[in-house]
């Protein structure tokens, strides 16, 4: 047996097994919620909701109820995604739990005798000399009354038995479950089917409860704590006053970061880094110009430190009058192919800084024009050795950076003699490949 | 061996750094061919990259612009690069008929030689040369002379002469070109010893000319 449970397109499938059950030390049921979004909630107005196992596109909760829970009852389950739902948003399932007990009858001696609870027969069974008997029976929520069908020989006798039932209670439930720093909460009031009193009313001291809106027996309300309150309760009644749900909604107020104890810095796992710096450098003379270079990276496990290779690319000229020949222009660029380790220094809240050494190749290509002799390219290649200095902020997923990079370098070759590097400046983003 | 591997393609982008300059190259000669008897301009085109060293560091480029061009045996243009390569200088009639060779050299030794890339033909040389009286001079003053083609091609000679003032030096050696057969040309003779001295002037196909005497003076 399984109970399916939808509402509007936004909520949540809700499905129960099984689908009714017999309250007892044994009893539990498995509720599996399909097609949520993110950040899933759950309520119940009886018993313990665990979630369990979830895979790709479903949760799996238990729900056990109170270890001393006879009476039947109708127990309500609520399933939305979000801090916000609307009525919409929400799927609710009732699942029928019925009671066991020994129903004590006084009928004809020595009778045979039936007894029907909601379209169930128990029995028959029958009475003792004095006639007297007890039956199991169980009884569901939805029960009313019990009928005591006795035969004797050719004669039977029925009678109706009233069955006051205690009414099950109502789901309340909180989203988000408490308040911060007094914020509105919005909280869910589901009546089951089962209720007979008239009206609903939920109550509160110390917070102003607003309807929002209903739906069938489903409403929702706005709960603002008033100022200062560390805790609100929440009752839930019909207009004659019975309660039929209550509950404590909590007003954290979140304590400065600055005074937060430091928690303790947990080695990092080994990770993938990949980032980009665009830039300049000053090297004296016309060792200037733009510069940029991608970085990939990866995180040593268990240590602060990042190996990285650089591959980036700079440029700079000279153009000058020679003699009473022309102009000639002397540009150069090129490619840093560069190891380095960066030691994550300092990590404090989203502050970070970093300190980075390395060296490479400089891969680069050398041309010469002028307006008085022929153009001329060639290879180049030369080193480079630096440190450099790293402070960013962590936001979010990536980490936007500033660097300062005193750098060694040179290249040259029989018609060069440069030194791309000196004081290299770059702003960059990096983010940890997932 | 995988290691020595990697040394030797390391040693090889390291030296491979930089590049050998190409040699320069003769792009045109103009006129590419002109009678041994006429004289005037030639224009040689060169291709090159000159010997260049740029500092960034300095700011600075540095050129070698040293030049040697000829044609044939006779040097000819600027001993520097000019004009961006195009050289053009005058070229005295001075060379017997023949192919010959133009040869380009830079300042780093870089050389190279267009074979053949000039041709003189047989030329029409003048019958002979007058040269008009030449009044008393003063040794190292110049002075001009004017000289006179005999005969020859039409239109009048335009080739040059030789110079020489036999016991004195002249200056030039060489004459400029004649226009239509006549040519006046400044020269300076330099003598040890006062006293009467001629002028004579001879072409390659051998005819010459001899001014009469004239008293040159300290």
């Amino acid at each position: 047996m399984l109970a399916v449970a939808t509402s509007a397109q936004a909520a949540p499938v809700v499905e129960a097994e099984p689908s009714r059950l017999v309250l007892g030390p044994r009893a539990r049921a498995e509720i599996t919620v399909r097609e949520a979004g993110p950040n899933l909630h759950g309520a119940v107005s009886l018993g313990t909701l665990v979630a369990g196992t979830s895979g790709g596109d479903f949760t799996r909760f238990s729900w056990t109820p109170p270890v001393d829970a006879r009476a039947p009852a109708l127990v309500l389950f609520a399933f939305w995604s979000g801090d916000s739902p609307t009525l919409g948003d929400i799927t609710v399932l009732g699942l029928p739990c019925s009671g066991r007990t020994e129903l004590a009858i006084e009928t004809e001696p020595s009778a045979q005798v039936t007894v029907e609870v909601a379209g169930a027969r128990f029995g028959p069974r029958r009475a003792d000399r004095q006639g007297r008997l007890k039956l199991p029976v169980e009884v569901g929520p939805q029960a009313h009354e019990a009928r005591v069908i006795a035969e004797l020989s050719d004669q039977s006798k029925i009678r109706v038995l009233p069955l006051n039932l205690p009414p099950s209670p109502w789901l309340l439930a909180p989203s988000p479950g408490s308040s911060v720093e007094g914020a509105p909460v919005i909280v869910l009031l589901v009546v089951p089917d089962t209720e007979e009193s008239a009206g609903v009313e939920l109550a509160s001291d110390g917070a102003k409860v607003e309807q929002l809106g209903s739906l069938g027996r489903r409403l929702l309300f706005r709960v603002t704590p008033d100022r200062d309150r560390s805790s609100v309760p929440l009752v839930a009644r019909t207009l004659d006053g019975s309660v039929r749900a209550q509950m404590t909604l909590e007003v954290v107020r979140p304590v400065p970061s600055a005074a937060a104890p430091a928690p303790p810095s947990t080695p990092p796992p080994g990770r993938w880094v990949l980032g980009g710096q665009i830039g300049g450098y000053v090297g004296g003379g016309s060792n200037g110009g733009p510069q940029g270079a991608l970085v990939v990276g990866y995180g040593l496990p268990g240590l602060p430190l990042v190996v990285e290779l650089e591959v980036g690319v700079r440029h700079q000229s000279v153009s000058t009058q020679v003699g009473t020949l022309g102009v000639q222009s002397s540009s150069l660029t090129v490619f840093p192919l560069e190891l380095a380790l960066r030691w994550e220094a300092l990590s404090t809240g989203t502050f970070r800084l970093g300190v980075r050494g390395g060296g490479g190749f400089l891969v680069g290509s050398h041309h010469l024009s002028s307006t008085f002799d022929s153009e001329l390219t060639e290879s180049a290649l030369g080193w480079e050795v630096f440190a450099a200095l790293q402070a960013g902020l962590q936001v979010g997923p990536v980490e936007p950076y500033i660097e300062v990079r005193p750098a060694l370098s040179k290249v040259s070759t029989d018609h060069l003699e440069a030194r791309p590097g000196g004081g290299i400046f770059s702003v960059g983003v990096r983010g940890v490949l997932r | 061996m995988s290691r020595l591997r990697c040394l030797v393609a390391g040693l090889c982008l390291a030296g491979c750094s930089g590049a050998t300059l190409p040699a320069p190259a003769v792009v045109s000669v103009t006129p590419a061919e002109r009678p041994a008897s006429s004289s005037g301009p030639v224009t040689v085109t060169i291709d090159a990259v000159l010997p260049t060293l740029a500092d960034h560091g300095l700011s600075t480029v540095t050129v070698d612009d040293n030049l040697t061009l000829k044609i044939g045996p006779r040097p000819f243009g600027p001993s520097h690069w000019a004009d961006a390569g195009v050289i053009t200088d005058f070229l005295p009639s001075v060379l017997p008929d023949g192919n010959y060779d133009v040869t380009v050299e830079l300042g780093d030794g870089r050389l190279t030689t267009a074979t053949s890339a000039f041709r003189v033909t047989t030329g029409e040389w003048p019958t002979g040369y007058i040269i008009d009286m030449i009044a008393n001079q003063r040794s190292g003053v110049p002075f001009g002379v004017t000289l006179r083609a005999q005969g020859g091609q039409d239109g009048g000679y335009d080739g040059t002469v030789y110079l020489s003032v036999p016991g004195a030096t002249v200056d030039p050696l060489i004459s400029g070109p004649f226009l239509a057969g006549v040519r006046v040309e400044v020269i300076t003779v330099t003598v040890d010893h006062p006293g009467q001295y001629h002028l004579d002037v001879s072409d390659l196909g051998g005819r010459t000319g001899r001014s009469l005497n004239f008293q040159i003076s300290q």
